[in-house]
């Protein structure tokens, strides 16, 4: 008996560490992908900063040279774009609570503003021919889900575009602000050429709305049925 | 944050782990014995063997020319064949032994198995008594091999014998190969740590005294052979099981035919160790109480929750890919293989379904080990993850609902 219960305890100890080592190796490669997470925020960070020096220096200059170099901006777009798919991987691997995810989301949300506000500024002063979406949305939403695709899928082929990804239930005075500005009550919701899109909308509806930013490449006779739940708002922003 | 359904999903995870790395420290603790060479058998007593038949008509004769084929002493062998009220033409059959000296033909009226096995046990005049399942063929050197047991431990009441499921050709006997294949690694575990679980009726020896001390069969929730099992490893006698000693049975071909008995298996499992839940975590019944008794009871919530995880899980991977196509379209659903190992799933539970997984393939692999099955194949394994997974709550359950609700549960034949 008293080697059986020896074996009992040793079984014991095995089985504990063969279970803690399923948490120190998920929790290893969870910190992994949220230092990645930090350094492409940290490149979207300086990429940002470079475009707002660069205009800051040209001020005086009145938009003689651009501003943008289209290279930097799609990769910028890009990088935004693949922050967030990450972003919403990480919130389902960990939890939304999660205190880096949270972190990294708000230090993201912020960024984007500030590099939507430096854009309209360029756009007015200088006349540079940006094209932005303002996309609000929030977990536990399958429309969301479906237009966030939507819109992946529209910056791949239009990688000029510029999507801001705003979760409308990141607590920060900023994104409440600009959600009280364009009058957001629930995702998904986008803001293009300051109009006010509810609801989900296809990527044919999208490139019929602003064909001058998403032109159809082949000649298709594309039939848009009117989606349930979209309204349509102008709202002048000041 | 973590929630109570993870705690729970954890604590299960948690004891079933623990019931692998159990069975693996016995295995690498016994690897040696298990590893040497077989004696050559040279222990033939008197035996008997007993096969009850009911509605057998087309395998009796094939059981019974397997039983006169084997490598054992013709004269030290006797077949005592019980007809249990059979409604087919099992008694015709069975009259072409009418002038076998050694075989010994009884009819009675149909009463269930365990009575056609007490209602042959008095004509038993042999030390020794195996009882034969009448849908089953033996291995010539089984009962050889089988009878080295008693040899080797005189203390030893008890033996059950490997099963194993002969030439599958169904989807659902091919699933039922792996896990009998799995089973002859566990219940060799088990034997080696005297926790028996069941001396399965197809193919096990008792020693006519142990059989008679703790009074024979019963009819134990049509699960015979678990009760008896129990019964002997509360009165202390000695129950062991040999990995080496092989009866081939054809296993339900049907999907049907499969519920069927594994709902009868699992409401005489229910049932049985609840009649004997003062075994439970008894530290008087050693490894029996401790540990076996435990574990299968730990395995139910276990494989329900695996259950629910799963259909959870492919329920949202379906909807999932249901709004990829709504947004974009079928052609977006061809998968686009990117290796990107961000999108790699790296949850502590990820972590430890694999694990789980592993151990059961783990299990497999040893159970082919141990009983010298030269190949196994793939596609058989597939069957087995795919049926079993679905398969085994829905009798789980059913099980389940027949003991809360005073259903009964018959033979299903």
């Amino acid at each position: 008996m008293q080697s059986e219960t020896k074996r009992y305890f040793i079984v014991f100890i095995i089985t504990s560490i063969i279970f803690g080592l399923a948490f120190w190796a998920s929790s290893i490669f969870s910190s992994n992908k949220i230092s990645q997470l930090q350094e492409i925020q940290e490149q979207i960070a300086i990429d940002i900063l470079s475009t707002e020096t660069r205009y800051a220096l040209l001020e005086q200059t009145s938009c003689v040279h651009s501003v943008t170099s289209l290279e930097e901006e799609q990769g910028l777009s890009r990088e935004l774009n693949d922050l967030a798919r990450r972003l919403k991987f990480m919130e389902s691997q960990l939890s939304p609570e999660d205190e880096d995810v949270l972190f990294i989301k708000k230090y993201y949300s912020l960024l984007q503003i500030k590099d939507y506000l430096l854009m309209e500024e360029i756009k007015d002063r200088c006349g540079e021919n940006l094209f932005t979406i303002l996309y609000f949305h929030q977990g536990d939403c399958d429309d969301c889900q479906k237009q966030s695709l939507v819109l992946d899928e529209l910056v791949s082929q239009y990688p000029e575009t510029r999507v801001y990804w705003l979760d409308k239930d990141v607590n920060t005075p900023a994104i409440q602000t600009m959600l009280s500005i364009f009058g957001i009550s629930q995702g998904p919701t986008m803001v293009i050429n300051d109009k006010t899109y509810e609801g989900f909308y296809t990527f044919e509806q999208l490139q019929e709305i602003a064909p001058e930013a998403f032109p159809v490449e082949k000649e298709e006779d594309t039939i848009v049925k009117p989606q349930t739940g979209q309204t349509e708002t102008t709202k002048q922003i000041n | 944050m973590t929630s109570v359904a993870d705690i729970v999903f954890y604590v299960f995870i948690f004891l079933a782990l623990y019931v692998q790395v159990f069975f693996l420290v016995t295995y690498l603790e016994k690897r040696s014995f298990l590893k040497k060479k077989l004696q050559n058998p040279d222990y033939f007593p008197l035996i008997t063997f007993i096969v009850p038949c009911y509605n057998e008509q087309d395998s009796v004769v094939s059981t019974v020319n397997s039983i006169k084929a084997i490598e054992y002493p013709k004269e030290a062998i006797c077949i005592i064949l019980v007809n249990d009220g059979s409604r087919d033409k099992t008694w015709e059959i069975l009259q072409q032994y009418k002038n076998d000296s050694s075989i010994l033909l009884l009819n009675k009226e149909n009463g269930g198995k365990h009575s056609a096995l007490n209602f042959a046990l008095p004509y038993v005049k042999t030390d020794f008594v195996c009882s034969f399942d009448a849908d089953t063929a033996i291995v010539p050197d089984a009962l050889a091999r089988a009878m080295m047991y008693f040899k080797n431990d005189p203390e030893l009441d008890a033996l059950g014998g490997a099963v194993l499921i002969e030439e599958p050709k169904t989807i659902i006997q091919k699933a039922q190969s792996i896990e009998y294949q799995m089973f002859s690694y566990s219940k060799k575990m088990l034997g080696l740590l005297g926790g028996v679980l069941v001396v399965p009726g197809a193919f096990s020896v008792f020693k006519k005294q142990a059989l008679l001390d703790v009074g024979g069969y019963r009819h134990a929730h049509l699960l015979e052979d678990l009760e008896l099992t129990y019964r002997m490893q509360v009165a202390g006698k000695k129950v062991s099981h040999s990995h080496d000693a092989f009866v081939y049975t054809k296993g339900p071909a049907s999907l049907n035919a499969l519920f069927k008995q594994r709902l009868r298996w699992s409401y005489g499992y229910i049932n049985n160790t609840f009649d004997y839940k003062n075994a439970i975590l008894n530290k008087k019944y050693g490894n029996f109480g401790m540990f076996t008794l435990p574990m299968t009871i730990i395995a139910y919530p276990a494989i329900l929750q695996i259950f629910v995880l799963f259909w959870y899980n492919a329920i949202q991977l379906f909807n999932e890919k249901y709004i990829q196509y709504q947004a974009l379209g079928a052609e977006s659903l061809i998968p686009t293989f990117s290796l990107d190992f961000f999108f790699v799933d790296t949850t502590v539970s990820a972590f430890l379904t694999i694990l789980l997984f592993g151990s059961i393939f783990l299990g497999i692999y040893l159970g082919k080990q141990i009983s010298h099955i030269r190949r196994v194949s793939l596609r058989s394994i597939f069957w087995f993850v795919v049926v079993y997974s679905m398969m085994v709550p829905l009798w789980t359950l059913k099980a389940l609902y027949n003991t809360i609700f005073g259903k009964t549960t018959s033979w299903g034949r």
